[in-house]
């Protein structure tokens, strides 16, 4: 089948990276935008727009008072209130039902507001998009993702492996060859960033490992799969007793728990079985100056306030907690943030360049014929220009959409993969009329630009918080986005100007050959 | 004699590659499904609490994956490697099976 | 404040670090110095190591153990791709460092 170990390497690293950069690449752009999922919300919910507040807040008076009517009254299994912290100033809760009926509002920190419902999924939704791509049905979004991870991790290794001169090109960047220039950009994207692309593919997998091998569950707790999730993080649990009892003060347990942990404030409350006697108070402590997600949880008896048990994380359970803290980034150092993000682009980077170095090649070859070429070429299209235009589209949109909508986060959801058909069928359109099957690079560039601006222009129009307003208001988040899709303006429109006059030049010369 | 270009050869090998790529990462799969079965049982059976020893075997378990099928794919001779392991992995389940009381 | 200085400090010295790393490779070092004699590797590369580690010991003192090491290894990918650019559009700019280790 080969002829060496390494021809065997350099056709899996080829076929893996032809096949599943696609998915890799929705994983690692919508992942690199998680980073900021919060910050996003920001932007995209201006009534979640509120500065920070230092003082403390008591949730006997802030939140208790209001959980009925935030429930519709009806009978509770468990509620919880996120607290505010450095990225998000404001209370999120969230109730269920015994039926299972969920409900989730914003509470302002200080104040009896409760936040009217968000017309928008905000940054949730590109999080939710980068491990289950929005496919429920039998998880399929989520297990095709973790196909591609996987197979990312090998065509990782084995791209290792065939780096032939691995340090003698680690500075390597050949401007003015192309395509070896493309390769370059992969290699130096794939290398600088290679332990970060390993690590978070690798701990991606292991957070969803129930879906993707649970053989180790299945074994050892045969038919006592559920009690899994509960001994792994040694939580505590009792059932209702029927009777009604009462609830001591929050506010009393949240000290006793401060002075528990000795530094770190409670990030997390949840009230289990609240109005019975045997209710019990759930709290955690914040993650936001760790990297690990072991929350240090504590639980106290509902009625009398007393600690009854806390969970102290045994080795395997805490090395998993660490390794799926290094994923989802819940610490709240914000220039280890910005480099988690950059890393992440360099992943996008990493890819594209891979495809585009093949698709070039295979065009120098002729390798293909011409509709293996275009339909490659409009792959990489739709992938490398086309979900960055639909998102920018998905944040006009979540601008210039009336705010009485009925069902309006869903208008914006459908205008998200509305906007990224039509770029795509755009560039087929290009593509077929291009006598050299090429991708419409610099048009689709300068719309990035101009979708941009508008986005910035939009906001600053439809709520008045643009980038010098919104510092001035200690709204760093949002003047934070409007001052990245600025620059993300800048850089598309310089490249975009780049390619249409280099491609010029080529008709040109084209035509004073042949003419 | 039927005269094959290079490009359909070039393609039935293309072909012949990607079913081996599948059966690697099947068997693969197979193969840590059973040592993670066995290891987990190890463990607890060694007296390490349930859920530690889920944890530590299925941790083992996706950072040998890529390795495995790495080597199964690349390593010759490809047929044997991969018979051998999908049997060594059918004979460790079934030794799990009966160790666990069996289904 | 005193994070976000360190934190530059820190990248700062990766650049650095880099930089000599980078120029310690010949074809390198012939772009950026020009004519200037090669002073060997050595040199080059005790200084690189020297600026990184130096780096990495300042990101922990700051970030504590666990996240200043990954800060570390995040912040190579920006600090190569200035390097890797500046060798490319601006080689001018690393004279400086050359000029250090020169004859």
């Amino acid at each position: 089948m080969f002829d060496s170990a390494r021809q065997s390497m350099l056709w899996l690293h080829r076929f893996i990276g032809v096949g599943f950069s696609g998915l890799l690449l929705i994983a690692f752009f919508m992942g690199s935008l998680a980073v900021y999922d919060r910050e996003l919300d920001s932007w995209m919910l201006p009534q979640t727009r509120l500065a920070p507040v230092d003082a403390p807040i008591s949730l006997d008076r802030r939140v208790l008072p209001h959980v009925a009517s935030l429930s519709e009254g009806k009978p509770l299994m468990q509620w919880y209130v996120e607290l505010p912290d450095a990225r998000r100033p404001l209370l999120r809760f969230q109730a269920w039902t015994l039926e299972g009926k969920g409900y989730s509002r914003f509470l302002a920190p200080t104040g009896d507001q409760v936040l009217p419902d968000a017309g928008s999924r905000g940054g949730d939704f590109f999080y939710r998009l980068h491990y289950t791509l929005n496919i429920a049905t039998w998880s399929a979004g989520t297990r095709l993702l973790g196909l591609a991870a996987m197979v990312g991790l090998i065509a990782l290794i084995a791209g290792v492996c065939i780096h032939a001169r691995l340090f003698q090109d680690m500075f390597t960047l050949r401007a003015d060859k192309s395509p070896r220039r493309l390769l370059d950009l992969h290699n130096l994207t794939g290398v600088f960033a290679l332990p970060f692309h390993f690590i978070i593919m690798l701990t991606g997998l292991l957070i969803l490992f129930p879906l993707y091998l649970p053989a180790g569950v299945h074994a050892v707790y045969q038919e006592q799969a559920d009690q899994f999730g509960a001994e792994a993080s040694a939580a505590y649990r009792r059932e209702a007793s029927g009777t009604p009892g009462p609830l001591a003060s929050l506010d009393q347990m949240m000290a006793q728990a401060r002075l528990h942990w000795g530094n770190g404030e409670p990030t997390f409350l949840r009230v289990w079985h609240p109005g019975d006697a045997n209710a019990y108070v759930e709290i955690s402590r914040s993650a936001g100056d760790r990297l690990s997600k072991d929350e240090q949880t504590l639980y106290f008896d509902g009625a009398s306030a007393s600690l009854l048990h806390e969970s102290r994380l045994p080795a395997a359970a805490g090395t998993f907690k660490f390794l799926a803290g290094l994923h989802v980034t819940h610490f709240q150092q914000p220039w280890l943030r910005a480099l988690y993000f950059l890393a992440g682009l360099s992943g996008c980077v990493m890819l594209g360049s891979g495809l585009l170095y093949w698709l070039e090649k295979r065009r120098l070859q002729n390798a293909n014929g011409r509709f293996g070429i275009a339909s490659m070429t409009l792959f990489t299209s739709a992938l490398i220009t086309g979900m960055p235009l639909a998102t920018l589209a998905m944040l006009v949109a979540n601008r210039w959409l009336p705010v009485g909508l009925n069902a309006r986060a869903d208008w914006e959801v459908q205008v998200f993969y509305g906007a990224w058909l039509l770029a795509t069928a755009h560039a087929a359109h290009a593509i077929w009329r291009s006598p050299q099957r090429r991708a419409p690079w610099s048009v689709h560039c300068l719309a990035i630009s101009v979708l941009a601006v508008l986005a910035v222009v939009s906001n600053a129009w439809s709520t008045g918080d643009h980038p010098w307003q919104a510092i001035k208001h200690g709204l760093t988040a949002v003047a934070g986005v409007d001052l990245v899709l600025l620059g993300v303006a800048l850089l598309a429109a310089r490249v975009g100007w780049r390619l249409h006059s280099r491609s010029g030049a080529v008709v040109a010369l084209g035509e004073v050959k042949n003419g | 004699m039927t005269r094959r270009t290079v490009k359909q050869d070039k393609k039935a090998l293309d072909l012949q590659r990607t079913v081996w790529l599948v059966l690697a990462l099947s068997i693969g799969y197979l193969c840590v499904w059973a040592l993670t079965t066995l290891a987990g049982l190890g463990l607890s059976w060694l007296g390490l609490q349930r859920s530690e020893a889920v944890l530590a075997s299925t941790i083992a378990a996706f950072v040998s994956y890529p390795l495995l099928v790495l080597w199964l794919f690349c390593a010759r001779p490809a047929r044997r490697n991969g018979l051998l392991v999908a049997g060594a992995s059918l004979l460790a389940l079934g030794m799990a099976h009966y160790l666990a009381g069996g289904t | 404040m005193v994070e976000g200085l360190s934190s530059l400090m820190v990248m700062i010295l990766q650049v650095a670090g880099l930089s000599m790393l980078a120029l310690s490779q010949i074809v390198h070092w012939r772009k950026v110095m020009a004519d200037e004699a090669f002073p060997g590797t050595r040199a080059l590369r005790w200084g690189a190591l020297s600026a990184l580690v130096l780096a990495w010991v300042l990101s922990q003192a700051v970030l504590g153990f666990a996240m200043g090491t990954v800060f570390w290894f995040l912040g190579l990918v920006p600090c190569g791709m200035v390097v890797t650019l500046l060798l490319c559009w601006r080689s001018a700019w690393l004279r400086g460092v050359g000029r250090l280790f020169g004859t």
